[in-house]
């Protein structure tokens, strides 16, 4: 790769003033810019190291009676933290599900809510792709078995994270900080336009960093799950995964990772009929239909509707009767 | 053997299923074969591995390690397109990066060398070499190099390549002459079945996905060339690299002291060997080629794909009446005809077959032989169609295989030195509890279901000459035994060992075993083939008793007793019917600089008969059928190989060979852009192999079966046979499950689902 300087930040502010320089990039654990970097995937004069700083590694409790996780938590803390396995359990199963323990010990939240897609037009550098330089998407002619099945924009990018897809099921928000301050997002703003900027997937600015992530006290406990579809029993991303939380009021969020450019809540009336309850087996048939009926397939990947379908029934059964 | 006053003599070899004619030299003296009753110490017992300690310290030095004074790093720039021609090519850039020492392009190389030609033909064809201080140096000065290649259309598929209006792939044609053997009469056979049935199977491209990458380092001293080398072949690679280098094979030195496999794909000298032998010569200094993990997924070798049509016909009984193949096979830029027919006409007794192998060249990187090459393949087909034959007449598919054992060789009818495959067929059903009643389906979870299957295999496994070895006895008692051939992590060291210590009757400690170095040891060929037990351990044994006869000749002397009143154990000579010993020091003590020498030579296979290891493997999975994911349960896997000299390594060869197996049913495919010919998944990500996650229960043992008639071990290779198996009887175990066939491996979700509609 390119030589790199590399910065220990001391605290917040050296971080962002340091984030501010040009070709600066905040590293977590660099389980994926690290690669980026040697595949010439992405470019940085500068690493600055946000690990260690005040409060970035913590999980605190808020007034509300929700969490606020640090943006540099590791993954694999977040899966083994008794806090979050409480009142967070799909969000602990979902950062247990995530790559294999060294990637896991390495990781950091506000890194895997930043990693760039795994696209292979993209990793492979293709010419044509949007992402890559081009104005196109060759998956979407090309193989494109583990591409999305939503139409979000020009590329047919999935987002590789499952804790982003088990926050939006909590309705977390996130805190990005930038040198204009503070600034809060949830999770479908974050990845709004993953389908169609060039650049990221993840809206966060180049001299902004993911300080917290805030689960909400109204989402924590209830009835949660998180189901994550993969080729083998380690080591992969998502084809299709799917996380489910019942909240105490009764509120239902269901959001499926894999078919789309960032997790992909699925339309409101099925939350509400599922929140209703008492559902049979035909009608749940019938709601996991629905909820996908305005997908829009390649010619490879109509199997990840049987598996999102499949998700949904079992994660409606768990919460709708 | 007929009778001939010639020192040298003709005998058959079959190297990766290929029968080979071989004039060699005739030993002399061929050692009382081992038989069932022979008395070993060391030989059937596990001993850990004689390097076992090196290896888990990290002082187990692999070619990637070496590190020699003033070494330079070389890295390839390769083809992103398929096929055309480098009309611009300018690295003044790349050399004006500080540390950069050369950079090679089109037409640098000697035409020999094949290097770097300007006309492309695959996607990752190796354009040019950069030669810097160190490897980011080399990465920096790779995206200086400005290129500009004319593109052409190209052929990356059975189906293009063979279309009348398809791109040339090679000039000499695009399809090869097709391959067509037969016996009997198939159409008499199919007239005569009362059953037939026809399936279409098709197999993925698999890539060996060894640890250690591909590599040299390369190193020259005045006219002579030392290369290290992580490959199966030292002796081949030092031969390639002169004809190649026009120097004398006695200027080459080639070294492979440890490596982490090779699996087929490291049978010779590479792009990569000569590279960095012919920029050590410019550079006047050592110069390491090893390739990247995403060079070694694309241009390495691979398996090829196939697309076999089989038709069985079968009387009601199950007994075979017909066996027909027609197979494509799109072998890549380069290759050997390493088809699926062979299986077909070897596996069952069947008085008619009829295989029909088409051949092609498409734009891609070429394959090499991947362990059991052609065999693995032709097991998805024939397996596969054995097992829908079963369900169609309603038989139990392991009774089917029964009732069409071969008792003879049927492809050359001959009779085998010894083949325990029903042996293995009653084992693997006894322990796997083939006939037991099934488990109540779960009923929490009715979308998950299970389903066993099974399939069988044969591959020739009696290794020949040449292979040759030294032993010698120095002075404080240690035997050093010498053999060129290697250890690429199967063992061999330790199994050579075992035999040597047995047949000197020393104490294992007490011998060392040098191999991979063509100037330290003689002759032994590849390590491929599954050969190397079978070819260099009846050598090594030779060696040792050789040279324990001499030291017996010389302890009779200072004992003053008969030689044949003398035996060895454990490094002491015994007085036999006396307490009188003396250690092998003690002896050679007395001797002073006397070297005790042995010599020992692999002699010919016995004439007319088939030497194969044979085997059965029984698989049961865990089908999701609403998302389609399968796993592998429980794998058991009973094969003969003749003797074992090592129970824990030929385990650690079948858990190996399973889950490469399990890995080709699953998961493993490499994919190519359909657009541009570019590989999309040369990463260990996106290339799948098995995880820990995902291995199953697996019993694997050989049975007991000494084969004194292969050679004087008894024993057979086993390296390559148990791949063989465990995809088809995991396909057929899904099968099973589903109630439904898919026909197309990997079997992924996406193909599960499609097949159950």
């Amino acid at each position: 790769m390119h030589p790199v300087r590399y910065h220990r930040a001391a605290n917040l502010a050296e971080a962002l003033a340091l984030l501010g320089t040009p070709d600066a990039r905040a590293i977590g654990g660099g389980t994926d810019l690290l690669v980026l970097l040697k595949e010439d995937l992405t470019r940085a004069s500068t690493l600055v190291d946000v690990r260690g700083l005040a409060l970035s590694e913590t999980v605190t409790a808020t007034d509300d009676g929700g969490l606020a996780l640090g943006g540099a938590l590791r993954i694999a803390d977040i899966a083994n933290d008794a806090a979050i396995r409480a009142a967070y359990p799909a969000l602990a199963e979902a950062a247990a599900s995530v790559g294999t323990v060294a990637l896991r010990n390495m990781g950091t939240l506000g890194g895997n809510l930043a990693q760039r897609t795994r696209c292979w037009y993209f990793r492979r550098g293709a010419p044509t792709c949007l992402k890559r330089g081009g104005s196109g998407c060759p998956a979407r002619s090309g193989a494109n078995e583990y591409h999305a099945i939503v139409e979000s924009g020009p590329c047919r990018t999935v987002h590789p994270s499952d804790p982003a897809v088990a926050l939006a099921a909590l309705d977390a928000r996130v805190e990005l900080t930038g040198p204009a301050g503070v600034r809060t997002l949830d999770i479908a703003a974050l990845f709004a336009d993953a389908a169609r900027d060039a650049t990221r997937e993840a809206a966060i600015a180049p001299d902004e960093l993911i300080t917290r992530v805030v689960l909400p006290g109204a989402r924590a406990g209830g009835v949660q799950r998180y189901e994550k579809v993969m080729q083998r029993g380690a080591y992969d991303f998502a084809l299709v995964s799917c996380a489910a939380s019942r909240a105490e009021d009764g509120t239902v969020r269901i959001v499926l990772g894999g078919v789309a450019a960032g997790p992909w809540q699925v339309n409101s009336s099925v939350e509400e009929d599922v929140a209703i309850g008492a559902l049979d087996d035909e009608s749940i048939d019938a709601l996991a239909e629905r909820a996908m009926y305005d997908v829009e397939p390649l010619a490879g990947n109509a199997y990840k509707v049987t598996i999102a379908q499949a998700l949904l029934r079992r994660a409606m059964r768990a919460l709708g009767t | 053997m007929a009778e001939v006053k010639s020192g040298f003599i003709t005998t058959t070899v079959e190297v990766e299923g290929r029968t080979e004619t071989r004039v060699v030299e005739r030993p002399a003296f061929e050692p009382t074969p081992w038989g069932t009753d022979a008395a070993l110490t060391h030989v059937g017992q596990s001993p850990p591995r004689v390097d076992a300690p090196e290896k888990v310290t990290g002082r187990a030095r692999y070619t990637a390690d070496i590190q020699r004074p003033r070494q330079a790093v070389a890295l390839f720039l390769r083809s992103t397109v398929a096929k055309g021609t480098i009309t611009h090519f300018d690295a003044t850039a790349a050399r004006a990066v500080p540390g950069v020492l050369a950079v090679m392009g089109p037409g640098d190389a000697p035409a020999k060398t094949r290097l770097f030609p300007s006309a492309i033909s695959y996607a990752g064809q190796p354009i040019a070499a950069v030669c810097a201080e160190s490897e980011s140096v080399a990465w920096r000065a790779l995206r200086a190099i400005v290129v500009q290649i004319d593109s052409l259309p190209f052929a990356a598929t059975f189906e293009a390549t063979a279309a009348p209006d398809a791109p040339k792939v090679r000039s000499a044609g695009n399809l090869a002459e097709p391959i067509v053997v037969s016996r009997g009469d198939v159409a008499a056979g199919l007239a005569a079945a009362e059953v037939t049935i026809t399936r279409e199977y098709r197999t993925p491209v698999a890539l060996h996905s060894a640890m250690e990458p591909h590599g040299a380092v390369a190193e020259w001293e005045g006219d002579r060339l030392t290369i290290w080398e992580s490959t199966q072949g030292i002796f081949r690679t030092r031969n390639d690299v002169a004809r190649v280098l026009g120097i004398a094979q006695s200027q080459v030195r080639v070294i492979k002291e440890y490596m982490g496999g090779g699996f087929g794909a490291k049978n010779g000298a590479g792009a990569h060997t000569f590279t960095a032998a012919l920029l050590a010569k410019q550079l006047q200094r050592p110069v390491r080629c090893v390739l990247e993990r995403d060079g070694e997924q694309m241009d390495s070798g691979n398996r090829p794909a196939t697309t076999q049509r089989v038709t069985l016909g079968a009387r009601r009984d199950g007994t075979l009446t017909a066996i027909r193949l027609d197979a494509d096979v799109p072998l890549g830029i380069s290759g050997w005809e390493g088809g699926p027919a062979q299986l077909y006409h070897e596996l069952y007794a069947c008085a008619n077959v009829h295989t029909t192998e088409r051949f092609a060249h498409i734009n891609a990187s070429g394959m090499q032989a991947f362990r059991a090459p052609g065999y693995a393949e032709g097991a998805i087909g024939l397996e596969g169609a054995m097992n829908a034959l079963a369900t169609t007449l309603g038989i139990d598919p392991l009774e089917l295989r029964r009732r069409n054992f071969a008792e003879r060789d049927p492809r050359l009818d001959r009779a085998f030195t010894g083949n325990a495959l029903r042996q293995c067929y009653d084992e693997a059903a006894e322990r796997f509890g083939w006939t037991a009643p099934r488990p109540a389906p779960d009923r929490a979870h009715p979308e998950r279901v299970r389903g066993r299957g099974v399939a069988a295999q044969t591959w020739p496994t009696g290794g020949g000459p040449p292979a040759y070895a030294t032993a010698r006895l120095n002075n404080d008692g240690s035997i050093e035994i010498a053999s060129g051939t290697q250890d690429l992590g199967t063992g061999a060291r330790t199994v050579l060992a075992q035999i040597a210590a047995d047949a000197f009757g020393a104490a294992l400690h007490d011998v060392r075993v040098v191999l991979g170095d063509t100037e330290r040891a003689p002759y032994a060929g590849n390590s491929w083939g599954s050969m190397t037990t079978a070819s260099v351990g009846p050598a090594v044994r030779m060696a040792a008793e050789d040279a324990r006869a001499k030291l017996l000749d010389a302890a009779s002397q200072l004992l003053n007793v008969p030689a044949d009143a003398l035996e060895t154990r454990e490094s002491r000579i015994i007085v036999r019917d006396s307490d009188r010993t003396m250690t092998f020091a003690e002896v050679t003590g007395k001797l002073g600089n006397v070297m005790i020498q042995g010599r020992g030579s692999r002699g010919p296979n016995p004439s007319d008969r088939a030497i194969v290891t044979v085997g059965v493997q029984m698989a049961e999975v865990e089908v999701d059928r609403m998302t389609g994911v399968v796993r592998v349960l429980r794998i058991v896997a009973a094969h003969d190989c003749g003797r074992v000299i090592n129970p824990t390594l030929a385990r650690s060869q079948l858990e190996g060979g399973i889950l490469q197996g399990l890995g080709y049913a699953l998961f493993e495919e490499r994919r190519l852009d359909g657009a541009t010919g570019v590989p999309l998944n040369p990463s260990l990500h996106d290339y799948k192999i098995p995880t820990m996650a995902d291995c199953p229960a697996i019993d694997a043992w050989c049975v007991q079966n000494v084969d004194a008639d292969a050679n004087h071990t008894g024993a057979r290779g086993l390296a390559e046979p148990p791949l063989i198996p465990t995809a088809p009887a995991i396909a057929a175990a899904v099968a099973d499950a589903l109630g439904v066939e898919v026909s197309e491996l990997p079997l992924t979700p996406w193909r599960v689902l499609a097949a159950l509609g």
